[in-house]
């Protein structure tokens, strides 16, 4: 099949309220594509529709041409790892034990972590530069820190597809270009699917190749960057004006918000 | 603190050590007691049972000491140690899966299932039954495991059950439960003592029944909850991320349910309710080795065993020969030695 995923009619009630409405989207292998749109547009809950995690009111989701309904929770954890964006570890593990976990779904039951396992865990935080962190305790790392060693324990858990809710928002500049750097390496070097919500729009459009536009629980448009991130979408939307910019003369658009009156 | 495979080893040569040390204090709680019988007799008469050793020791015993030692104190100091085991691991379990360091392995309302079985027994003035096995013990495994499918079944949701659920319907229950003894009580009141007696826990009486009825379960539950360490380590990161892992959450909380259930229902069998062993132990330990559970799992068995076989024999022979119920004991030592634990902790650094 072409497509490694599919949404069809996708639709998802919080009780009464209606969250998202009949979305359709298919995803190619290989490809990086960042979901953006307002607070409150429903990415995370799209996200976690595509992860299992919410189980839709109507619609499917297919991982491979599967109706993801029909994998294990270990099944599915083989195919596609998560980026959470709230990190909260209350619990003294080691940073390199946080990223062994990222192995869970290709050990058995009664399978112990191999030496291959922790390479497998040290080159994953090699690529976040996390490695010198190994054995210090996670809460002792700072909030980018941590969400750094979560990103190499998707990494680690050596899947196709990853899934990343606002992976970059709470890391400096330096290490936001960085880890969207990996993510673009991931992506054109490894062969992985990755989806990635994102607030920045114009580091979005910078990185991705494709970009899907949410308003209100709806698919509002979909395509490349420089299709969907028009100054007039961006005041439909985000009801902000803004000013489109070439800086590197190249055809990403570069929004530029007006901030004064 | 490094990572559970750089401790490995470290760790797995002090449990060989901690286990040896269970079992030459194990000995020891043998030799000391109300009867007059001196230490070596009392080694000897252990040894003359063992299968290689036994040439080398030739003396003969009289049939009451032989009595005393092997069929009253080791039965007794190997159920405790059983016991301690048992609770400290359900009592880790407990702690890991609701995520709550408050938790103890009675928070699902075993203890008040078990307790309600336990009064019933004796109101009823059964005594001993099935295989020497005494009917309490029966009848409160029953209202044990009655109570938590009875906890469960209120608890469960449509998709899942969440941990909040079970905790109000396992205090739902126990009060309810607990009020009915308190009810049947009163109407008996020529037992009232009996019942008191065997709510706060103790292990006169034990025989080789009970090491019999204890073991395979308390074993069981160990090992099982030992297989799902690693689950247990990644529900802490929350259910979600759980699930993301590859961890089928439902069933793994269902069986790590029954089993500390099990687990605790055929501790407080033979043995009546005992406090602060499956909520200390565990915090202790965690103290000591951090929240890994499959190094958290095999020390707090190890830890508990210990504990409950010294604390038992204190309780045995502190005020001879008057036995103190070791549930007071227990409260005694450990809730100071926590304190203590947890001063040293928040004086460190960090």
């Amino acid at each position: 099949m072409k497509h490694i995923i599919e949404v069809k009619n996708l639709t998802w009630k919080y009780d009464k309220k209606t969250i998202l409405s009949d979305i359709n989207l298919s995803i190619a292998r290989g490809t990086l594509t960042g979901i953006i749109g307002p607070n409150g547009s429903g990415k995370t809950t799209l996200l976690k529709n595509i992860s299992s995690v919410l189980k839709p009111q109507r619609g499917s989701v297919f991982i491979e041409g599967k109706d993801i309904l029909d994998y294990s929770a270990r099944q599915l954890a083989q195919k596609m790892a998560f980026v959470p964006q709230n990190t909260n570890m209350d619990f003294d593990f080691t940073a390199l034990d946080v990223v062994l976990m990222g192995r869970n779904p290709h050990l058995g039951r009664f399978q112990e972590e191999s030496q291959e396992d922790i390479e497998i865990a040290q080159n994953a935080m090699r690529m976040t530069r996390t490695l010198e962190f190994q054995d210090r305790k996670i809460t002792t790392l700072s909030g980018g820190e941590r969400q750094r060693v979560i990103i190499a324990r998707a990494i680690a858990q050596e899947t196709d597809i990853i899934l990343m809710d606002e992976p970059i928002s709470n890391l400096d500049i330096r290490h936001q270009v960085d880890i969207l750097n990996l993510i673009q390496d991931l992506v054109q070097n490894h062969g992985k699917t990755i989806i990635t919500v994102l607030h920045d729009l114009n580091l979005a459009a910078h990185f991705c190749e494709e970009v899907l536009l949410l308003k209100n629980g709806r698919i509002y448009s979909k395509g490349t960057p420089k299709e969907v991130l028009t100054p007039d979408t961006v005041k439909d939307v985000y009801e902000i004006k803004v000013k489109s910019l070439n800086p590197f003369s190249d055809d990403t658009p570069h929004l530029i918000p007006y901030l004064s009156k | 603190m490094k990572s559970y495979y750089a401790n490995k080893r470290k760790y797995g040569l002090l449990a060989i050590f901690l286990a040896l040390f269970i079992i030459i204090a194990g000995l020891a709680a043998c030799t000391v007691g109300s009867a007059n019988i001196s230490i070596m007799d009392s080694l000897k008469m252990i040894m003359q049972k063992v299968p290689f050793v036994r040439q080398w020791i030739g003396a003969e015993f009289s049939s009451t000491h032989q009595a005393i030692v092997l069929n009253l104190r080791l039965p007794r100091v190997i159920l405790a140690a059983l016991v301690g085991a048992g609770l400290a691991v359900s009592g880790a379990v407990f702690q890991g899966m609701f995520k709550n360091p408050m938790a103890d392995p009675y928070v699902l309302g075993v203890s008040s299932g078990a307790a309600l079985g336990a009064t019933l027994a004796i109101i009823l003035g059964l005594r001993t039954a099935l295989g020497g096995m005494a009917w309490i013990s029966i009848f409160a495994f029953c209202g044990a495991v009655v109570t938590i499918f009875m906890v469960y079944s209120l608890a469960r949701g449509k998709t899942k059950t969440s941990v909040t659920a079970l905790l109000l319907s396992g205090t739902a229950i126990s009060s309810l439960i607990t009020a009915c003894i308190s009810a049947l009580m009163i109407f008996f009141r020529n037992r009232m003592e009996q019942v008191i007696l065997w709510t706060m826990g103790s292990f006169s009486g034990a025989g080789w029944n009970d090491v019999l009825w204890a073991l395979p379960l308390i074993l069981l539950g160990i090992i099982v909850s030992h297989l799902f360490a690693r689950d247990l380590n990644i529900l802490l990161s929350g259910d979600e991320s759980a699930l993301h892992l590859g961890v089928n959450v439902e069933a793994v909380k269902k069986i790590l349910l029954l089993t500390g259930s099990l687990t605790t229902a055929a501790s407080v069998s033979v043995s009546g309710i005992i406090g602060f062993v499956g909520l200390m132990v565990p915090h202790i330990v965690r103290l000591l080795v951090g929240p890994d559970h499959r190094v958290l799992i095999p020390f707090s068995a190890l830890a508990g065993a210990l504990f409950l076989m010294i604390t038992d024999t204190i309780a045995r022979t502190a005020a001879n020969p008057i036995e103190i119920p070791v549930g007071i004991i227990t409260a005694i030592f450990g809730g100071p030695f926590f304190i203590y634990l947890l001063k040293r902790k928040k004086d460190s650094v960090v």
